[in-house]
């Protein structure tokens, strides 16, 4: 045991030789300063003598420069018993001024006076050219990464940023580094500070770098677009203190593709709400795109269509001659020449629809031709009108002809039952007005809807027009009835009637004084038929029947038989007034 | 003289224009025939031909109101009739080729033409 004791306590020689070996310079001085030791580095390294260094002789391997403040806080220390610290150069054997950490410390007695001061030189040349390579890289990064035209940034965990560019400092302006969260900064909304600490947020959690496109701020346009890759930052052991950030400022890019976005939604818009059809397709006739009124139109999706040729979609699907004549046009197209014609389009529940239909090559900046440009506008209304108005003016040349014929006999008639000509003009000429009057009632109206050529009136209205000249008082006349329609066909036999009945009345019948009154009335009966009374009262007291056989009764009952498909009954027997019914069948009236 | 090609035979006029067709009938009278009608309708003109089977002389109107002339033109062949056809339009297709040769007058037309056609035609048959 006592081996092991004088083992482990070093004896004083041995402290001696670990203190001349040190690979530090070490020395002793007392309590004045006086050095009265170095040990055998110091020797080696200054390549001095023990005679040279005493006391006060170690000033000559200083730098002169230094030694006034090297001597200045030595005596300072001395003074005040304050450990010595300082770096300041020694010369070498070799005349090399180096870098020396010195530190020095008092040795107390029990009383606290100092006995010694120990001093320790360490040469410090490779730190102090670590550091400055430290410090150079440092700066080296700096510079490259302020070069970067990108914001490049690391925060820590809080969200304060450690290292930022230059460029980051323009955008955040004048914020100051590790002070601040750029959160906080009042030119970021509430909103944004959110979503970039939600990204941050993201990148630390996830230990994944996360690619984001956030808004940082506003300009006089709006919000700038940064497109930011978030990585999380790792110390040495890999553990994330925090997140670095790269952001490219896409502010202008995002407007301009915006801008361009919004204007080709715009026309896409006047394109779709368009009904006609504007498509494009490949030089071969594939279709690349159709605009969305003749998709809606045929119950069709943007896929229906697109990569298909044009002639076989299902626009075309109903005829192989329409499918080859718009072949043959894009193919002319393809070569030059614009095609143009009316054609008929399959809409939805195979309804066709007449359309002008024009197939165009579309040429790029150097003249050769790239695309062809089908198009079309609906021309449905107008081929329906166009058409409507052929049956018309069909419909009123016939009337006038059957018009004409009526004349023709009228006048054979009047003729044969004139007793002179004045009579005979008198008697046609109330029978043509009469006529004329009723067809002015029915004539077709050119404004109204196009398939509508057969006008009609109803039988309240005719009769009102008929009556009109023989009546001086309206009072006289007493109309009641349904307003049931009344037909081109049926209304020159039931205005021929009326115009004899009235005829009749006014000159020997209830018309022919102010106190007679004519009551006509009429209705339809279950089935159908129409039955119409004529009623005269308070005209002068019948003394005979009219000639039976007589132009105008005949032509009443063949008017009543002919177009109407009834009768008329006249009864004389009421020596008060006549009393004549008209039947006519259902569905002759409108006709 | 042309009156004499009448002499009281049976003439059916087939008209449902009222006027028109008193027309007829009174221009035939006044030419020496007998009008048997007039008839309004299809239905009317194939009943009158029924009861009047010595009637081989016909003016008839092509569009009725219970449809066209076609079953009348047909029971008149069947005997050898004179007809002449008096219209606004045509003869509808399949009744012209059923009947190639018959004359058809244009509306608006004269009684007297019509009468006169007519007589023309059953002095040449």
């Amino acid at each position: 045991m006592e081996s092991d004791q004088a083992r482990a306590s070093p004896q004083p020689g041995e402290f001696m030789a670990m203190v001349e070996h040190l690979p530090v310079l070490c020395w002793m001085a007392d309590p004045e300063g006086y050095i009265f030791y170095y040990n055998r580095k110091w020797y080696e390294y200054t390549g001095t003598t023990p005679t040279q260094m005493e006391g006060w002789g170690w000033q000559a391997v200083h730098d002169p420069d230094e030694l006034p403040l090297v001597m200045e806080r030595w005596r300072r220390a001395l003074a005040t018993g304050v450990p010595f610290d300082m770096t300041f150069p020694l010369r070498g054997a070799d005349g090399v001024l180096r870098p020396f950490l010195t530190r020095a410390v008092p040795h107390r007695a029990p009383d606290g006076s100092i006995l010694h001061w120990f001093g320790t030189n360490t040469d410090i040349t490779e730190l102090q050219n670590a550091e400055a390579k430290a410090r150079e890289s440092a700066r080296t990064l700096q510079s490259v990464i302020d070069e970067v035209p990108a914001l490049v940034y690391v925060k820590d965990l809080t969200g304060k940023l450690k290292l930022a560019n230059a460029t980051v400092f323009p955008l955040l302006g004048r914020v100051q580094q590790e002070t601040d969260t750029i959160e906080r900064l009042h030119w970021f909304s509430a909103a944004q500070a959110k979503s970039i600490q939600d990204s941050d947020r993201r990148a630390i959690e996830l230990g994944q770098t996360q690619e984001v496109e956030e808004q940082a701020g506003y300009d006089q346009r709006g919000p700038r677009v940064l497109l930011t890759r978030k990585s999380p930052f790792r110390d040495e052991t890999g553990r994330v203190v925090g997140v670095i950030g790269t952001s490219i400022d896409i502010t202008e890019r995002k407007r301009a593709e915006q801008a361009r976005a919004e204007s080709e939604a715009l026309l896409r818009r006047v394109l779709d709400q368009l009904f006609a059809f504007v498509g494009l397709t490949t030089l071969d006739g594939v279709v690349i795109a159709a605009n969305q009124a003749p998709l809606l139109a045929a119950g069709l999706s943007p896929e229906d269509v697109l990569g298909k040729y044009f002639w076989e979609t299902y626009w075309w699907s109903y005829s192989e001659e329409t499918q080859a004549r718009i072949r043959d046009a894009m193919l002319a197209a393809s070569q030059g020449e614009t095609r143009r014609f009316d054609v008929r389009v399959r809409i939805s529940r195979g309804e066709l629809l007449a359309i002008d239909f024009q197939v165009a090559p579309l040429r790029g900046a150097d003249g050769a031709i790239t695309h062809l440009v089908p198009s079309a506008v609906v021309i449905e209304e107008r081929v329906k009108l166009e058409q409507a108005r052929i049956l018309l003016i069909r419909e009123l040349h016939h009337r006038v002809k059957n018009l004409f014929a009526i004349a023709v006999g009228m006048v054979n008639m009047s003729a044969r039952s004139a007793k002179d000509v004045r009579e005979f003009a008198e008697t046609l000429v109330d029978r043509l007005l009469a006529l004329a009057r009723a067809h002015e009632l029915i004539a077709p109206s050119f404004d109204k809807e196009a398939d509508k050529t057969d006008a009609t009136t109803t039988i309240d209205r005719l009769v009102e027009t008929v009556l009109e000249p023989h009546i001086r008082d309206p009072s006289q006349v007493e109309i009641s009835g349904p307003p049931l329609l009344v037909g081109p066909s049926s209304i020159t036999s039931l205005c021929l009637i009326l115009h004899e009945l009235a005829t009749n009345a006014s000159k020997h019948g209830a018309l022919s004084t102010p106190k007679g009154r004519v009551a006509i009335a009429w209705e339809t009966s279950e089935d159908g038929l129409l039955r119409l009374t004529w009623r005269e009262r308070g005209g002068p007291a019948i003394i005979a029947p009219l000639e039976k056989k007589g132009f105008g009764s005949r032509l009443m009952e063949l008017s009543a038989k002919g177009q109407l498909g009834g009768e008329l009954r006249m009864d004389w027997s009421d020596r008060s007034g006549l009393q004549a019914t008209l039947t006519a069948l259902p569905d002759r009236l409108p006709r | 003289m042309a009156q004499n090609v009448f002499a009281g035979r049976p003439v059916l006029v087939v008209e449902d224009e009222a006027v028109i067709a008193m027309d007829l009938c009174l221009t035939i009278e006044e030419w020496g025939g007998q009008p048997v009608g007039p008839a309004a309708s299809v239905r009317e003109a194939l009943d009158l031909l029924a009861q009047t089977p010595d009637c081989k002389a016909a003016i008839v109107d092509v569009n009725l109101p219970d449809g066209d002339i076609g079953p009348v033109l047909d029971r008149l062949r069947e005997r050898s009739a004179a007809i002449i056809v008096s219209t606004g339009y045509a003869l509808p297709p399949d009744v012209q080729a059923k009947h190639p040769h018959t004359i058809v007058l244009k509306k608006p037309v004269s009684s007297s033409k019509a009468v006169e056609g007519l007589a023309s035609l059953m002095a040449g048959g």
